[in-house]
C-alpha cells in the first residue's frame, strides 16, 4: 500500500472527485497559480483549468458567499480558506447563509459546499492565526465538522464530504501536512459522523481528534509502561457526535479523559463533556477530566507556546488521577 | 359594508392608546390611506390612518380618551351606506359584523419531556451523613448489597471508588498498577482451582511463619467502654466539619496506644534476638496493619505520639492510600517500634494477631459494638470494644503488658487523660 | 385570473415592446403588492399579534419589483433579496396566500412558517430568498451569477440590496470580485432614502449613490425607479450585456418607501411635506395615469381591478387564519439534507 503526505491525500479526494462529478471546482487564495498556499492543490490548475481552479483576492466574504450561492444554485464548490482564522471574517456567511437558508426556506434549498483549510495551533503564528474554530461551528444546526487525523482518514472523509448535500466544515492543520501514512491505490470513502478506535484499551478512553490524536497515543505507549491501558477514540467527525462509540467505551473502561486543543471556558472539549455526563453519568468511577489549552491568547514565543497546549505529561497525569494511581 | 376602526396595536408592548388629536370630524368625507388622527402610544405619537374611501360616521373615542387595543375608535361609512344609520347601529352597541377571526390556534408546544425516573432511593441502611462515592461505585455496591457507609473510601476527600468496593467485597479492583492478582471466584461444584503464590504473599507467609515459630506469643485481652470517645468524636467532627475532616474510631485508638506505649516503654520496643538486645524507644513509630488484594502491608507513621488526631487522621489516611497503590516511602516501610491490626470495620469482635518481629507486641482491636455489661450491680447497655495484645515473652513480661492494657483502658474511657 | 398567470402575464415580451395586457398586468400586480402589503401592516396592528417579528413593507417601491419580474426568465435566473421581499416574490408569482400564511408563521407558508417575512423562498422559479442581515446577500447573489456562467445557460442573477447595505463590505467585496471574474450578476440598489432611520447623506460620503460603483470597472447607472418603463429599460439593457458575457452591471433604483422601515420605525425622521411629495411621484399612480392616457385602462376597470385585488388580499387573510401551525415536529426537520452516520460508498 502506497504511504503519502497528509497535503496529497487532500489533494487525490479532491482531483479524484472533480474528475467523477464536472460540478465540483475549487476556490481560495492561492489555490491556482501558487499551487496551493501549503502545497495541498498542488498541479491541480494545470489539470483541470482556470474555470474549476480559481485564484480569489483576499475577500473571505465575497468568495465564501459566492461558494454558498453556487452551492444554492446547484454546484458542489471546495472553498479553500487558507486558515480557518481567515473564517472569522466572513463567519456571517457560514453561520447565516450556509447553516440555515435550508431550514428558513422551509427545506426548498440544500448546500452541498466543503469549507477547508487549517485549523489551530501551528507554530509561533501568533495569537491571530492559531484559532481554534472547531466550537464556533460545532454548535450549529446545519453544519457539518469533520477533522481527520491521518492521511487516510482525510482522503476517505473529504471524498465523502464533497459528495455530501449539506454543507461541511472541513478542518486540517497545517502541521500534519507533512505527516505521512498509507492509504489505499483504490479509491474509497469513509462514513461522516462515525469515530474510529485507533488503539484499544481497557483502563480509561481517551477522546481526541486532529492532531491530538497523535499525542494521545504516545500518552497512551507511556501510560502502558506504567501497567495502564487507554483506549484512544478519533473523533473524526465533530459534528454530529459519535456518542455511541463513546457511551461504549466508557461503559467498559469507566473513565474518560477529553483531550483538545479549545479553550478551557465553553471550548469544543467542553461540549463534549457535557454530551458524555449525559449519557455515561452511571458508568463513570471518576469525573471526566479534559486536558486542553490554558485560558490565554496564543503566545508567539516557542516556549510559552508549547506550555500553553496539551501535553504528554499533562494526559499523563490526567489518566492517573482519575485512575487514583 | 362600514368599516369598524379599532386601536390599534402600535408596538409589542402596547395596550393602549389615547386619541390626542382628531383630524377629521364626524360626517366628513375621508379617502383611503388618509390619516384623521393622532394616537399616542407607549413610545411615540403615530397618526391613525383609514384604508377605505367614505364618511367619517362614528366617533367612538374622543379626544383625550384611553382606548385599549382592539377596541373601536371610528366607524367609516362605505360607499352606499347612511352614516346616520351606521352612526345609529354603532352607538347601539350593535358592532358591525366583525370579521370572522378563527381565535388564534393555540399553538401546539413540543410534547413534555418525559418526567425524569425518579432517583432510586439511598439504600436502606446509609448513614444520614452525605457518602461520597463515585456513581460505578454506587451502582456495584447496590449491585452486591453492600451498604456503601461501611465501606472506607480511598479517592479524593474520601471517595468511595470501584476498587473500594470490591476490594471491600474481595475482588481484585481495577486498574491496578501492579500484578493483576487472580481473581476469586466461586468454584463450580466438583472444580478446582490451582492459584500460584505471588511473590508478595510467599514473602508474607515466610515472614509469618517464622514469626509463629520463633516467638513466644502471650496473649491479653481487656474491653474497653467506648461511650466518652464516641461523645468526644462526635463534637469534634462537628467542629472539623468545615475542614472536610472525619475523624474517626481508630484515631481515638492509636492516640491512646501511643500515649499509652510512652508510659510503657518495654512495649514500645524492638528485640534483636542475636544480639540479646531490646532497643527501646523515646518515640512511637506506629504501624498501622492495611489490608491490600492479595496480602498485607503495615506502614510506618513516625513520631506518632507528637500527632494531634487531625493529623493523625489525614497522615493516616494518605500513608494507607499510598500503601495500597504501593507508593511509600523508604522511611514509612521501617522502623515500626509497635503495630496496630484493627478488624473492627469487618465485625469481628475479638482475634489474636501474629507480632511483626523485631517489635515485641501488636495490638488486635475488634469491632464498637453495644453489649450489656454490668456496672454498679445492673445489667446496663455500654459501647464496648475488646483489644487483645500479642506479645514476645522473651522481652515482655505479663504484668508489663497488663499494665500497659490498663493504661489504655483509663485514656479510652476518660480521653481527656490523653491532653495531657 | 389567479395571481400566478397575471404574474406570468406581467412579465411577458419584455423587448418587443409591451402590449396593453402585459401592461395591465403589470399595472394589476403592483396594485396588487400594495394592497398585499396595506394589509399586512393592518393585520400586523391587529391585538393578539399573529404577524410577529420583522415586518418590512415594500409600499412605495412596486416599479422595481414589477420591473425585475418583467425581465426575469424563469428557468435560467436567479432572484436574491434583502428582507423587504414581499413585493418581488409575489411579483415572481408567490401565490399570496402562501405569502400571508408565511406572516402568519403557518405551515401552509412559502417557507412552511420557519423563514417569516424577511425569508420568502420560492426556488423553483428561482427566488432564492429574503435575508436578514444587511449586505449579507449580495456575495450569494454573485455565486449564483457564478453557477449560471459555470452551466453557460446564459442566465443572470438579479442580486438586490438597500441603500444602507452599500456601506457593508460585503458590497465592495462582491462587485470587485464579480466584475474580476465577469459574472452575470446584475447589482440593483433600491434606494428609498433611508437606512432604517439614516437618510442617505447622514450615512453614504458620496452622495450620488451611482457613483459608489466605481472603481469597479462596471457600468454605474441611476435609473428612476418610480417609472416602470425606465426601470424595465435599464434592467433589459443590463440583461443584455450580462447575458452575453459582459459582466455585472450596477444600477441605483431611486425610489420611495411610504412606510417606516419596519413595523416599529415611528416614522420621526421624516416630514409629512416630504412625504406628500413622495406620493405625488407613486409608482402605481405614475404607470395608470399613463395607461389612462393610453386608452388601456379607465376607472371602471381599475374599479373592477381593485376589487379583484380586495378579493385576493382578503381571501390570503382567510387562508392564512385557517392553516394550521406546524407541528411540533416540524421543529427537527429541513435542518440537514442529509442522514447521518453517511456513507457515499458507490465509488
Amino acid at each position: 500500500m502506497p504511504t503519502i503526505q497528509f497535503r496529497e491525500a487532500l489533494r487525490q479526494a479532491m482531483w479524484e472527485e472533480m474528475e467523477r462529478d464536472p460540478t465540483v471546482f475549487l476556490m481560495g487564495e492561492e489555490v491556482g497559480e501558487y499551487q496551493g498556499a501549503y502545497k495541498v492543490s498542488e498541479g491541480m490548475l494545470a489539470h483541470f483549468g482556470p474555470g474549476r481552479v480559481l485564484d480569489t483576492p483576499i475577500s473571505e466574504t465575497a468568495f465564501s458567499g459566492l461558494g454558498i450561492g453556487a452551492a444554492m444554485a446547484g454546484l458542489r464548490p471546495i472553498v479553500e480558506f487558507m486558515s480557518w482564522s481567515f473564517s472569522l471574517v466572513c463567519f456571517d456567511q457560514l453561520m447565516n447563509n450556509a447553516a440555515n437558508v435550508r431550514y428558513m426556506s422551509g427545506g426548498q434549498l440544500k448546500v452541498p459546499i466543503v469549507f477547508r483549510g487549517g485549523n489551530g495551533i501551528a507554530h509561533q503564528l501568533g495569537a491571530t492565526h492559531s484559532h481554534r474554530v472547531d466550537a464556533l461551528y460545532s454548535r450549529v444546526p446545519g453544519l457539518v465538522v469533520v477533522a481527520p487525523s491521518t492521511p487516510y482518514d482525510a482522503k476517505g472523509l473529504l471524498k465523502t464530504a464533497i459528495r455530501c448535500d449539506d454543507p461541511v466544515i472541513f478542518l486540517e492543520s497545517e502541521v500534519m501536512l507533512s505527516d505521512r501514512g498509507e492509504v489505499p491505490a483504490e479509491p474509497y470513502t469513509l462514513p461522516l459522523g462515525v469515530a474510529d478506535v485507533k488503539r484499544p484499551g481497557r483502563d480509561v478512553t481517551l477522546v481526541c481528534w486532529s492532531k491530538m490524536v497523535k499525542l494521545c497515543l504516545k500518552a497512551a505507549e507511556e501510560l502502558a509502561a506504567a501497567g495502564l491501558d487507554a483506549e484512544v477514540i478519533d473523533l473524526r467527525t465533530l459534528r454530529p457526535l459519535d456518542e455511541g462509540t463513546l457511551a461504549a467505551s466508557i461503559a467498559r473502561t469507566h473513565r474518560c479523559v477529553v483531550v483538545d486543543e479549545d479553550w478551557p471556558y465553553c471550548g469544543m472539549g467542553a461540549g463534549i463533556v457535557e454530551r458524555l455526563y449525559a449519557r455515561v453519568f452511571d458508568e463513570l468511577d471518576a469525573p471526566i477530566r479534559r486536558v486542553c489549552c490554558e485560558d490565554v491568547p496564543v503566545p508567539y514565543s516557542h516556549y510559552l507556546e508549547a506550555r500553553m497546549q496539551p501535553s504528554v505529561e499533562k494526559v499523563v497525569a490526567a489518566v492517573k488521577e482519575i485512575c487514583y494511581v | 359594508m362600514s368599516a369598524t376602526i379599532t386601536m390599534p396595536q402600535l408596538s409589542d408592548t402596547m395596550v393602549e392608546g389615547t386619541v390626542v388629536k382628531w383630524h377629521r370630524k364626524e360626517g366628513d368625507a375621508v379617502k383611503a390611506n388618509e390619516e384623521i388622527a393622532d394616537i399616542e402610544t407607549d413610545k411615540a405619537t403615530m397618526p391613525l390612518e383609514v384604508f377605505e374611501a367614505g364618511v367619517l360616521a362614528h366617533i367612538a373615542a374622543g379626544e383625550g380618551q384611553k382606548v385599549k387595543v382592539g377596541e373601536v375608535i371610528a366607524v367609516i361609512a362605505t360607499a352606499g351606506e347612511d352614516p346616520a344609520a351606521v352612526k345609529k347601529q354603532a352607538m347601539n352597541g350593535k358592532a358591525p359584523a366583525a370579521e370572522q377571526t378563527p381565535s388564534p390556534a393555540a399553538p401546539v408546544g413540543p410534547p413534555a419531556p418525559p418526567a425524569a425516573a425518579a432517583p432510586a432511593p439511598a439504600p436502606a441502611g446509609a448513614s444520614s451523613q452525605r457518602i461520597r462515592i463515585s456513581p460505578l461505585a454506587r451502582r456495584i455496591a447496590a449491585e452486591k448489597g453492600i451498604d456503601p457507609s461501611r465501606i472506607r473510601g480511598t479517592g479524593p476527600g474520601g471517595r468511595i471508588v470501584e476498587r473500594d468496593v470490591r476490594s471491600y467485597s474481595g475482588a481484585p479492583p481495577r486498574p491496578s498498577a501492579g500484578p493483576v492478582p487472580a481473581t476469586v471466584s466461586a468454584i463450580e461444584p466438583g472444580q478446582t482451582q490451582v492459584v500460584a503464590m505471588s511473590k508478595m504473599r510467599s514473602a508474607i507467609a515466610a515472614a509469618l511463619q517464622r514469626s509463629k515459630q520463633l516467638i513466644p506469643h502471650f496473649y491479653e485481652t481487656i474491653d474497653i467502654e467506648m461511650d466518652a470517645v464516641l461523645r468526644l468524636r462526635q463534637k469534634l467532627n462537628q467542629r472539623l466539619e468545615k475542614q472536610g475532616v472525619k475523624l474517626s474510631i481508630s484515631d481515638f485508638v492509636n492516640k491512646a496506644v501511643a500515649t499509652a506505649l510512652l508510659e510503657h516503654p518495654a512495649l514500645n520496643a524492638r528485640f534483636n534476638a542475636e544480639a540479646g538486645q531490646i532497643t527501646r524507644y523515646g518515640d512511637v513509630n506506629l504501624g498501622i496493619a492495611t489490608a491490600i488484594p492479595d496480602g498485607l502491608i503495615v506502614p510506618v507513621l513516625r513520631g506518632f505520639n507528637r500527632l494531634s488526631l487531625v493529623e493523625i487522621r489525614q497522615r493516616t489516611a494518605d500513608l494507607v492510600e499510598r500503601a495500597r497503590a504501593q507508593r511509600l516511602k523508604r522511611e514509612e516501610q521501617t522502623e515500626a517500634t509497635f503495630t496496630v491490626s484493627t478488624l473492627g470495620a469487618a465485625g469481628v469482635r475479638e482475634f489474636s494477631a501474629i507480632i511483626n518481629p523485631p517489635e515485641v507486641a501488636i495490638l488486635a482491636v475488634g469491632a464498637v459494638e453495644a453489649r450489656a455489661v454490668v456496672r454498679d450491680g445492673q445489667v446496663v447497655a455500654r459501647t464496648m470494644m475488646t483489644v487483645t495484645l500479642s506479645a514476645d515473652h522473651r522481652a515482655v513480661d505479663g504484668a508489663a503488658a497488663a499494665e500497659f492494657l490498663v493504661t489504655l483502658k483509663s485514656l479510652l474511657e476518660d480521653p481527656a487523660l490523653m491532653l495531657m | 385570473m389567479s395571481v400566478v398567470n397575471q404574474a406570468n402575464e406581467a412579465q411577458a415580451a419584455v423587448t418587443t415592446g409591451a402590449q396593453a395586457p402585459v401592461m395591465l398586468a403589470r399595472l394589476r400586480m403592483m396594485m396588487l403588492i400594495r394592497r398585499f402589503e396595506e394589509r399586512t401592516y393592518q393585520e400586523y396592528t391587529k391585538p393578539g399579534q399573529r404577524i410577529g417579528g420583522f415586518c418590512h413593507l415594500y409600499s412605495g417601491q412596486e416599479a422595481v419589483a414589477v420591473g425585475v419580474a418583467a425581465v426575469f426568465q424563469k428557468g435560467r435566473d436567479y432572484l436574491i433579496n434583502a428582507y423587504r421581499d414581499h413585493g418581488h416574490s409575489l411579483a415572481l408569482g408567490m401565490d399570496p396566500r402562501a405569502a400571508m400564511a408565511e406572516l402568519f408563521g403557518r405551515s401552509t407558508g412559502c417557507s412552511k412558517g420557519k423563514g417569516g417575512s424577511m425569508h420568502y423562498f420560492q426556488v423553483e422559479v428561482g427566488n432564492m430568498g429574503g435575508h436578514g442581515i444587511v449586505g449579507g446577500q449580495i456575495p450569494l447573489g454573485t455565486g449564483l451569477a457564478f453557477a449560471c456562467r459555470y452551466r453557460k445557460n446564459g442566465g443572470v442573477a438579479f442580486t438586490l440590496f438597500g441603500d444602507g447595505a452599500l456601506n457593508q463590505g460585503s458590497f465592495a467585496e462582491s462587485m470587485n470580485l464579480a466584475s474580476l471574474w465577469k459574472l452575470p450578476c446584475l447589482f440593483i440598489c433600491e434606494n428609498n432614502g433611508m437606512a432604517m432611520g439614516t437618510q442617505v447623506h447622514r450615512s453614504s460620503a458620496e452622495a450620488d449613490l451611482a457613483r459608489r460603483g466605481m472603481g469597479f470597472a462596471m457600468p454605474c447607472r441611476n435609473v428612476n425607479g418610480n417609472v416602470l418603463d425606465e426601470v424595465i429599460e435599464a434592467l433589459g439593457e443590463a440583461c443584455d450585456r450580462a447575458r452575453s458575457g459582459q459582466g455585472p452591471s450596477y444600477l441605483v433604483m431611486n425610489t420611495y418607501r411610504f412606510r417606516g422601515h419596519s413595523m416599529s420605525d415611528p416614522l420621526k425622521y421624516r416630514t409629512r411635506d416630504e412625504l406628500e411629495r413622495a406620493k405625488q411621484q407613486d409608482p402605481i399612480v405614475l404607470y395608470r395615469e399613463k395607461l389612462r392616457k393610453q386608452g388601456i385602462v379607465n376607472d371602471e376597470m381599475l374599479e373592477d381591478m381593485e376589487q379583484q385585488i380586495a378579493a385576493i388580499v382578503d381571501e390570503a387573510v382567510q387562508f392564512a387564519n385557517a392553516s394550521p401551525h406546524p407541528e411540533p415536529q416540524e421543529l427537527f426537520t429541513d435542518v440537514l439534507a442529509e442522514q447521518y452516520p453517511l456513507s457515499k460508498g458507490d465509488v
